[in-house]
């Protein structure tokens, strides 16, 4: 109970540095974290409205009239704490490393785990204008049940802490050595891709063979998507959810936080911090 | 006040990797004789064991190794070989003592105030009555109008107090402190220093300045080029003084090759000081 105690006073000090230290310029802070997403889903959504908006009959498979509007505001979301919480880590730990005050954070008697919760709250928070101003707007646009907001929060935060653990060795990778950072940043890049935050998975079936059958299994089985689809079905609530898929991405969740955080450790006994 | 930590460092190496380069095919054989692990060796097997409560004065030239070893001991850099165990616990280890560790440059946050900078440590370090505590050193820095400003706004000098302050804050029981009074005005250096003397807590204090020497710690280390050279106790510094034409000297650079040259070392591969005469006004 006592070490219980500490490792949360330590989380709860450091994702108040973190914030403290965001907030430095808080009104560019609050802006970008909303005007960046905007800026990704304009596009997108223009070229959505002009096909799938204007005809009865959709041109893109699994998307109608009603519902791409929700889809792609489900999608941002997604996407913007995707972004966030896998560069959270890198971006945090890179500009403590070069700014000297890494070492700070190393040499207090605090656990690993502590540092991390504390980094994936501040990015939790620093998500949360985000994830509240498409959300009132996708309650005015297209409302859904108190269950299915729900949900669709669960699978927010799932998809934040598979984020966090992939954006942990990300993180490490660029404490010990930025050179190795780049393929990390790729790899994920394809995951990225490979999710769909902006078109709908059926959209792969119309690809030329034999990228079709590549991708296909790549994108079904990414966790991701589980999520991804799973917060779609509960807020638009014309099917079933699957409980398979949400179980599917608890797992993974758990499985990768786990790796992550051993992962990290083993990086950071063995090449510590280069470049402090 | 803390009962000081004890320290016990046994064949301690510690390594940094060698700068990436495409193009040093060449010289690779060269590079290799120098760093036979690949590896450029910071320190090599450094044995040495501090007791609780004593102050010990780390001596040695540029490059000599004191910052990593102080860099290890803060946990900061983990040992290629070796140990270093503050109570009995490896140093990098989160459920060791607090190490009060001060380095050559301030670890403060800049984006932040010094009040932030200063809850934040005592948050880290579940530090009792906090705010009595951060108002009492925030008094002994005297930062006290500067406290709620961005330590971005601060001078040099207003940094280092900063963290100073911030190192003494969680009464540590021990203190690790490279080089600490270098931005102090004279003033508050000497404030700083009879703080360091008087405390009950185990001190490692690396300095190029005797006086700090004297008057601090009563015990002396010579680390040159990664191993250690010298280990002596004294209670006048001018009994471990080496003499230079047939006077005890007073100058750091004589002392420590002067210390050198009675630890026998075999191999003396480095310069004799420059002695240049009115170069900068010429």
């Amino acid at each position: 109970m006592f070490y219980l105690n500490n490792d949360i006073r330590e989380t709860l000090a450091i994702a108040r540095k973190e914030i403290q230290i965001d907030l430095r310029f808080a009104i560019s802070y609050v802006f970008q974290s909303i005007v960046s997403p905007l800026g990704r889903l304009i596009p997108i959504l223009t070229v959505y409205a002009a096909t799938v908006g204007q005809n009865a009959v959709s041109p893109i498979p699994g998307l109608t009239k009603e519902t791409y509007i929700p889809f792609l505001a489900i999608g941002i979301i997604f996407n913007t704490a995707w972004r966030a919480s896998t560069s959270a880590f890198q971006e945090k730990f890179k500009r403590e490393k070069w700014a000297r005050t890494v070492e700070l954070l190393f040499i207090a008697p605090v656990r690993t785990t502590a540092i991390i919760t504390g980094v994936g709250i501040s990015v939790i928070v620093q998500n949360t204008p985000t994830f509240i101003a498409f959300l009132i707007a996708l309650s005015i646009i297209y409302p859904t049940t108190l269950t299915g907001l729900l949900l669709a929060f669960l699978a927010f935060i799932l998809m934040t802490l598979i984020g966090l653990s992939v954006g942990l060795i990300y993180g490490g990778a660029s404490l010990a050595t930025e050179n190795v950072s780049p393929f990390i940043s790729y790899i994920i890049s394809a995951f990225t891709f490979l999710t769909p935050f902006f078109y709908p998975i059926e959209v792969i079936d119309k690809l030329p063979h034999p990228l079709n059958v590549f991708l296909d299994p790549l994108i079904r089985y990414n966790p991701l998507n589980a999520a991804l689809s799973f917060a779609r079905t509960a807020w638009l609530g014309k099917e079933a959810v699957s409980p398979f898929e949400i179980v599917y991405v608890f797992i993974v969740t758990v499985v990768l936080m786990l790796t992550a955080g051993y992962v990290f450790r083993l990086i950071w006994r063995k090449f510590g911090i280069q470049g402090s | 006040m803390n009962q000081g930590s004890s320290i016990e460092i046994g064949h301690l190496s510690v390594d940094y990797p060698l700068p990436f380069n495409l193009f040093r095919k060449k010289q690779k054989d060269n590079i290799e004789q120098v760093h036979p692990h690949g590896r450029y060796r910071a320190l090599h097997n450094i044995s040495m064991r501090i007791c609780p409560g004593e102050h010990v004065g780390i001596v040695g030239m540029n490059g000599a190794g004191k910052t990593t070893l102080f860099r290890t001991l803060a946990g900061v850099l983990n040992p290629a070989d070796g140990y270093a165990l503050i109570d009995g616990r490896e140093a990098s280890s989160p459920d060791r003592q607090p190490v009060g560790y001060m380095a050559a440059f301030p670890l403060v946050y800049r984006q932040i105030t010094g009040y932030e900078n200063l809850r934040f440590v005592a948050n880290l370090y579940h530090v009792k009555n906090s705010e009595d505590r951060i108002r009492k050193m925030v008094e002994m820095v005297g930062l006290t109008d500067a406290i709620d400003k961005y330590v971005e706004q601060y001078s040099t000098g207003m940094a280092a107090r900063l963290d100073f302050a911030r190192v003494l804050l969680p009464d540590p029981p021990l203190l690790v402190l490279d080089e600490p009074f270098g931005s102090f005005d004279l003033h508050f250096a000497e404030e700083a220093k009879k703080i360091i003397r008087n405390t009950a807590a185990t001190v490692i204090l690396a300095t190029h300045n005797l006086e700090d020497i004297e008057t601090i710690t009563e015990r002396l280390i010579l680390l040159h080029r990664g191993e250690l050279i010298r280990d002596v106790t004294f209670t006048d510094l001018s009994e471990v003084a080496p003499t230079h034409n047939g006077k005890k000297t007073l100058s750091i650079v004589e002392f420590v090759q002067g210390l050198l040259r009675r630890a026998m070392v075999t191999e003396r591969n480095f310069c004799e000081p420059v002695h240049r005469k009115h170069v900068l006004s010429k």
